[in-house]
């Protein structure tokens, strides 16, 4: 079907382009909304870069099963045929991965990193085989490098969509025992929860989530999908049921997008236009989202750095000391101090205040040390902004008893 | 003393500016968890510190923030009264064990060698001279016969004291060590205490990060009690007698033996 | 084969495929050691969007320009990675991760969009390489030798000098960063230059080799040597030398490999260096004298043993 200009782009948009772009769509969000939601696990697992592994090992198995659908059917593109051949080295590169960390002296990076280079060397020798036979159907191999939703059949549609939803549906039937192990292994295992069978499961969805997306992202961005959307999310939240929602829809936003983008533009790789969007997403998040962003961040650094800096200015006045430099300015011009260097009315109360309330900070690290040096902002804010009100109390009447 | 840029009152300038460690109103905090709250302290030359506390008391946060290696949100540190900077010698840093990489391809003669590298500076290479005085070191620490072997076939207590001759080799003024004798044998101990009460009667500075209260009064002449904030500094026989120890490690906790940071 | 055919395809192709393993192996000794080898598969992915972004501007593909491009992304991929793990509190591969595949992704778009780079570099040469381009066209002429030599030999050049110059300071800094800052050594400074030499070293070898099998090169020879070696010095020796060990026999199997079962066409040259690379990391790890893991059981639980 011919898309061009606006109308066509809105078509696309609205899934009325045609029964295989409207499918591949359809397909390649749902492959981003599952992705997501794994590559949170993942993250939270710190296996961000398996996943790099895994793609790049998929290679010598798409070349494999490329040359054995030609020996016995005479073809060899078959999409299944050739994800089982993706899966079956990407299982291989897992193992091998998994195997140099464990029982050699090399560090999961070095692993990963000569996993993937080796594997990719295998396939791309196997690639180069493949490229001198004369076989008609070797076209669609090159789609897997960097993705091509474009050129897609109407077979590879079904079988990537089918794909997609049944990892979409495992991963949300196994919400709850991932989300177990993610946020508390030791806890999980209490629970007779088996943390290593979990870990395989959520490392082979994670497989399958590669394999169905090396033919829409290709296989050397493919990793993005399991990487951006959680660190996007992350950005966001401390919560892991938000993570997971936001993260699902920057991976299916972003996949929806791209491949449309991909059906009207036919000569882009998908795969970078899908990634260029999640990237957009999680760069905008990066800048400016609460709390995490950078912008934000710095604001309160340095925020947090003067108030630090004033309440131990308070303090010292309260004992009878002038400060000197930086924080005798900043008591200046909040009149604490008056132009004789000597506390105001008002700075002296908020002195006497602070003293107090830094009384109370002190017996909170005397009683309970542990959980006062764990707790974020002691000794920086009044204590009755941080601690909940029951253990002021407490320390008020510790504090009277003395 | 507080303020970033305070100035101590004239009577006690000449006294403790001039000391060999003299910290100065130090801040330092991760994100916005104050790690140290408004730490003062000094060290005198000769004198043998021990920094305790509880868990997460910001002990190693506060040698890792005399030497630059965490950002500090203000305060100074200063070293015979001038600016601490890196690189001039003064200051040897042994760390705790779990911080490098055993496995890493070298010798204990190399690691230890590593405390010369300041003398022999940018560019040049070690020498023979370089070699025998790392194996003298080596050897001041009872290791010269494992001198050869790769760090990961050392044990732990070997480990310890082959940082030890790291630091001997820095032959530097002032010495921090993050917990030197966690987990190392008796022999161990004993050896590294020796060694640095030797340090300190030739007139250095030693700071250990310590969690055995048992020893405390023993091995130490001076203890900081360490909490977020400076519970007590002194003599050791002042601060273990004062109930400041309680006051540092929770006062549920009962005090005296016992009481291990870990 | 004729003297002459050896001379115009094979010697320069092998020149190549040796400088570039060379190189890379080098600066992957030290990128292994720091644990710090995924560091090589980011940047050799970032060299793209140097490459097309510095032609893109000059306007002119030139050595200088390429190289200068490829070194600015490597150094912004890399700030764009601190960053990440600053603010996000992320680990280093999902930062890692977002990094790379987002300027790679920029990179492959710019590509399709300009045409400016047309015909030199395409998607599939970025990934693959393209070794078998490198002709010496009139063989004794010194002054025809391929510029892909010429780049890979001063590139080599300059990072073996830097190498032996800073032996001392890489050391440190690798081994315990806390100890080199105290003495002066400015531990981030050397951390800069070893990405910018990874940038260097990469996107010299990435004309020859392709961008992914450009970390085989990296991590591949280092992980062999640390198999087998207890010593830097000879980490670093062990590493070049079978990283040049590989590219010759990588090289002999793609050129010389099918013959033997009579296909008279030749298979990618970068792909058989990565296979001889993996093949010989995968012997080093079961057969080495004392960390093989066909001996490592035993060895490790004695040494636990010792040390508890």
């Amino acid at each position: 079907m011919e898309v061009s200009g606006l109308a066509g782009l809105a078509r696309i948009l609205v899934l009325d382009a045609g029964y295989n772009t409207a499918l591949v769509m359809a397909g390649s969000t749902v492959l981003g909304v599952a992705a997501g939601v794994i590559g949170c696990f993942t993250m939270l697992r710190r296996r961000s870069m398996i996943s790099d592994a895994i793609s790049h090992a998929t290679l010598p198995g798409i070349a494999l099963a490329f040359l054995f659908g030609l020996a016995v059917f005479g073809s060899g593109r078959n999409i299944v045929l050739l994800s089982t051949g993706a899966a079956a080295t990407g299982v291989l590169g897992i193992l091998a991965v998994h195997w140099i960390r464990e029982r050699t002296r090399l560090g999961e990076d070095a692993a990963i990193g000569t996993v993937l280079s080796g594997f990719f060397g295998a396939g791309v020798v196997l690639m180069s085989h493949v490229q001198t036979l004369p076989a008609a159907g070797q076209a669609g191999l090159d789609g897997f490098l960097l993705g091509a939703t474009a050129t897609m059949t109407a077979d590879e549609a079904v079988a990537i969509t089918a794909a997609a939803l049944l990892v979409m549906t495992v991963t949300l039937a196994l919400l709850r025992p991932f989300a177990a192990v993610c946020l508390d292994e030791q806890h999980a295992s209490v629970l007779g929860l088996g943390v290593v069978t979990i870990d395989m499961v959520m490392t082979a969805l994670l497989l399958l989530v590669v394999v169905t997306g090396l033919k829409t992202v290709g296989l050397i961005l493919v990793i993005a999908l399991v990487i951006i959307p959680p660190v996007t999310a992350r950005f966001w939240t401390d919560r892991l049921g938000v993570m997971l929602v936001i993260s699902g829809l920057v991976g299916g936003g972003a996949c929806y997008a791209g491949s449309a983008a991909s059906a009207f533009w036919p000569d882009m790789p998908t795969g970078a236009v899908i990634v260029i969007m999640a990237a957009t997403i999680c760069a905008v998040s990066v800048a400016v989202a609460p709390t995490r962003g950078v912008i934000s961040r710095l604001v309160h650094a340095r925020r947090f750095r003067r108030r630090v800096i004033f309440r131990q200015a308070l303090l010292a006045c309260s004992r009878g000391e002038r400060p000197e430099g930086a924080a005798r300015r900043m008591l200046r011009s909040a009149g604490v101090l008056g132009a004789d260097a000597e506390l105001t009315l008002r700075g002296h109360a908020q002195a006497e205040a602070t003293a107090s309330d830094w009384r109370l900070w002190e017996l909170y690290l005397e009683w309970y040390p542990e959980r006062a040096l764990a707790t974020p902002e002691w000794g920086s804010r009044p204590i009755g902004e941080v601690l909940p009100a029951d253990t002021v109390a407490e320390l008020r009447a510790r504090a009277g008893s003395e | 003393m507080v303020g970033s840029e305070a100035v101590p009152p004239a009577g006690r300038a000449l006294s403790t500016t001039d000391l060999p460690l003299y910290v100065q109103g130090l801040n330092v905090a991760y994100g916005s968890r104050p790690v140290l709250w408004n730490v003062e302290f000094s060290a005198a030359a000769g004198s043998l510190t021990a920094v305790v506390g509880p868990n997460g008391a910001g002990k190693s946060t506060l040698l890792r923030a005399v030497i630059g290696q965490v950002p500090r949100l203000s305060g100074h540190v200063r070293v015979f009264g001038r600016q601490f900077e890196p690189g001039d010698g003064t200051v040897a840093y042994v760390p705790q064990q779990g911080v490098v990489d055993w496995e890493f391809p070298a010798s204990a003669l190399d690691v230890v060698a590593m405390g010369l590298y300041g003398d022999i500076g940018w560019f040049r290479p070690v020498r023979r001279r370089h070699r025998t005085r790392a194996l003298e070191m080596l050897d001041r620490v009872g290791l010269a016969d494992s001198a050869g072997r790769q760090i990961g076939q050392l044990s732990g207590g070997q480990r310890q004291r082959m940082f030890v001759a790291r630091a001997l080799a820095q032959d530097a003024e002032i010495y921090l060590l993050d917990e030197p004798l966690a987990g190392v044998d008796a022999v161990t101990e004993t050896r590294i205490m020796t060694i640095l009460r030797e340090l300190a009667d030739a007139g250095r500075t030693i700071v250990v990060v310590h969690h055995d209260l048992e020893t405390l009064q023993e091995y130490f002449t001076h203890a900081l009690l360490l909490n977020g904030r400076v519970v007590e500094a002194g003599p050791v026989g002042g601060v273990v007698a004062s109930a400041s120890l309680s006051r540092t490690y929770g006062r549920f906790a009962t005090a005296g033996a016992g009481i291990g940071a870990g | 084969m004729t003297l002459q055919e050896f001379l115009v395809l094979d010697l320069p192709a092998i020149l190549t495929a040796v400088l570039a393993c060379v190189a890379c192996s080098l600066v992957g000794s030290f990128l292994v050691l720091r644990r710090q080898a995924l560091l090589a598969d980011a940047v050799s992915h970032v060299v793209l969007p140097g490459i097309v972004g510095a032609v893109l501007v000059t306007g002119a593909l030139t050595g200088v320009a390429i190289m200068a491009g490829a070194l600015v992304a490597a150094l912004v991929a890399v700030a764009a990675i601190e960053l990440l793990r600053a603010c996000g509190r992320l680990e280093a591969g999902a930062a890692m991760g977002t990094v790379f595949t987002t300027m790679f992704a920029v990179g492959v778009a710019m590509l399709e969009w300009s045409d400016v780079a047309d015909g030199y570099i395409d998607a599939r040469h970025v990934v693959f390489g393209s070794l078998e381009t490198v002709l010496w066209m009139s063989p004794g002429d010194l002054t025809a030798v391929p510029r892909q030599i010429v780049t890979l030999a001063v590139v080599l050049a300059i990072l073996a000098g830097l190498c032996g110059c800073f032996h001392k300071e890489l050391a440190v800094s690798t081994f315990d960063p806390a100890l080199a800052a105290l003495l002066g050594f400015r531990p981030r400074l050397v951390a800069i230059a070893l990405v910018t030499a990874t940038g260097a070293a990469a996107v010299a070898a990435f004309e020859a080799v392709g961008s992914i099998l450009v970390i085989a090169m990296f991590v591949g020879p280092p992980c062999v040597a640390r198999m087998l070696t207890d010593r830097l010095s000879l980490q670093v020796w062990v590493s070049v030398l079978v990283a040049a060990v590989a590219a010759i026999v990588g090289y002999a199997l793609a050129a010389f490999g099918p013959g033997l079962y009579g296909s008279p066409n030749s298979l990618n040259a970068a792909g058989t260096i990565a296979v001889t690379v993996g093949i010989l990391q995968l012997l080093s790890m079961l057969f080495a004298p004392r960390y093989g893991a066909l001996l490592a059981t035993r060895r490790r639980q004695s040494s636990q043993s010792a040390t508890r």
